[in-house]
């Protein structure tokens, strides 16, 4: 029968083959419009991992640790541990929201709680602050990147940039982070911390800082 | 035919520039609370302490000026919730609960216990926002509404947190924690260290 078609009419025949044939293109075009930026992404893992660029947007993080605070006789203001006699150890919890640009140059707004590990009558303590982050080194084929963080009392984030007005720098810190999931998930674990003796914080007053964090892509890749 | 191919063609291109366009708009513009809404699973995890009467270990105001003695412990929690799109919930929560450090008696296992949150603010731009939770003894979850019959508040707590992964996963933080002592009155919770995951189902 469908031989007998397309030799009775085959001006019908062709424009049945074109029109499949358009509907066929036109549906490739309405997929690849639709997966047009996980794609591009995919493509660049297959290739050569993660770049720096796609890790850009906007990251929820929650991340635990431990550190050692040390404080005067009195407990009523922190120093440095090299010469303080009471030595406290807390654990934290922190949640964290950040903005990455293209460059690896972040901002975030961390919110934390740390009570000491031996436990105390008094509610825990909750701080906020701002992490202003600057990526030092990343290697797209692993997927593992080094970065430098500052942190401040006070300041905003617009974006991926810190507007310093108002702010202290209390620390500063490096982590190493591995990146999963297309881009979407970062791993950080915390390298070293240094305080800075400033309005909110002494030098030398924290120590045995452990913190792992992990941050979650809160929308979709650009 | 030829312009219905076109036409064809046409209508597959718009559609698909329009959903993506709404993708990149959810990532640009933010997650808004109704997105949020839907079932989770949830874990939380830190350490706490409570305060006991140094005579007769039964809890106490941790402001109490009777002598008491602090007890760190650690907390595991699992359980389901349901939000609706403004930002209510209600959960179904049980938590095991051991001595900090750990030592030889067996952890303490809470009852399944359902808990009402509300959301008290939240910035779609950022993701990030504050719960207000009451926990109760007694009462049960409907959806995300909660039936109060025989439902006595035991626990308060506030929690910030933050949206990811295009409003299927919230991180959230404990930032202050109430157990009453008597009716809903006193604090016998000290200080903490508390995080939660929600995923949602």
């Amino acid at each position: 029968m469908l031989t007998v078609r397309k030799l009775g009419n085959p001006v019908s025949y062709y424009t049945m083959m074109k029109l499949r044939t358009a509907a066929g293109l036109a549906l490739l075009l309405f997929m690849a419009t639709m997966i047009g930026g996980p794609v591009r992404v995919s493509h660049a893992q297959d290739d050569g991992g993660v770049t720096l660029a796609s890790l850009a947007g906007k990251f929820a993080a929650r991340g635990s640790g431990s550190l050692t605070l040390c404080f005067n006789a009195g407990h009523t203001a922190l120093q440095d541990c090299a010469t303080a006699p009471l030595v406290v150890p807390y654990n934290f919890a922190r949640l964290e929201q950040e903005t990455r640009d293209a460059a690896g140059n972040s901002c975030g707004v961390p919110t934390v709680t740390s009570a000491p590990v031996a436990g105390t009558t008094f509610p825990a303590g909750v701080s906020t602050g701002t992490i202003v982050g600057t990526t030092t080194s990343f290697d797209p084929t692993t997927g593992r990147g080094t970065i430098g963080v500052n942190g401040y009392h006070g300041g905003t984030c617009i974006g991926a940039v810190f507007d310093s007005t108002g702010a202290t720098l209390t620390n500063t810190a490096t982590f190493t982070f591995l990146v999963s999931d297309s881009g979407n998930r970062i791993e950080f674990i915390n390298t070293s911390a240094s305080y800075i003796t400033s309005a909110f914080s002494v030098a030398g007053s924290v120590k045995g800082l452990v913190l792992s964090e992990t941050f979650i892509r809160q929308g979709t890749q650009n | 035919m030829r312009i219905a191919k076109f036409a064809l063609a046409i209508v597959f291109a718009v559609v698909g520039l329009v959903l993506l366009a709404n993708q990149r708009a959810a990532a640009d513009g933010g997650i808004p609370l109704a997105a949020l809404a839907g079932n989770y699973a949830f874990t939380c995890q830190g350490t706490f302490s409570i305060c006991l009467d140094s005579k007769t270990f039964a809890p106490i105001d941790c402001g109490a000026k009777t002598p008491l003695v602090v007890v760190p412990l650690t907390d595991l929690g699992i359980g389901e919730l349901t939000r609706d799109a403004k930002g209510n919930l209600c959960s179904n929560d049980l938590e095991v609960v051991s001595s900090l450090p750990v030592d030889n008696t067996p952890p303490s296992v809470s009852p399944v216990h359902p808990a009402v949150g509300i959301t008290s603010n939240y910035d779609p731009v950022t993701g990030t926002g504050d719960i207000s939770v009451i926990e109760y003894r007694g009462g049960k979850c409907i959806g995300s509404t909660f039936d109060s019959t025989g439902a006595v508040e035991t626990t308060t707590f506030t929690f910030h947190f933050a949206v990811s992964n295009q409003g299927k996963r919230i991180d959230m933080v404990v930032t202050s924690a109430v157990a009453f002592v008597t009716g809903t009155t006193g604090n016998f919770i000290g200080d903490f260290s508390l995080s939660c995951t929600n995923l949602r189902q």
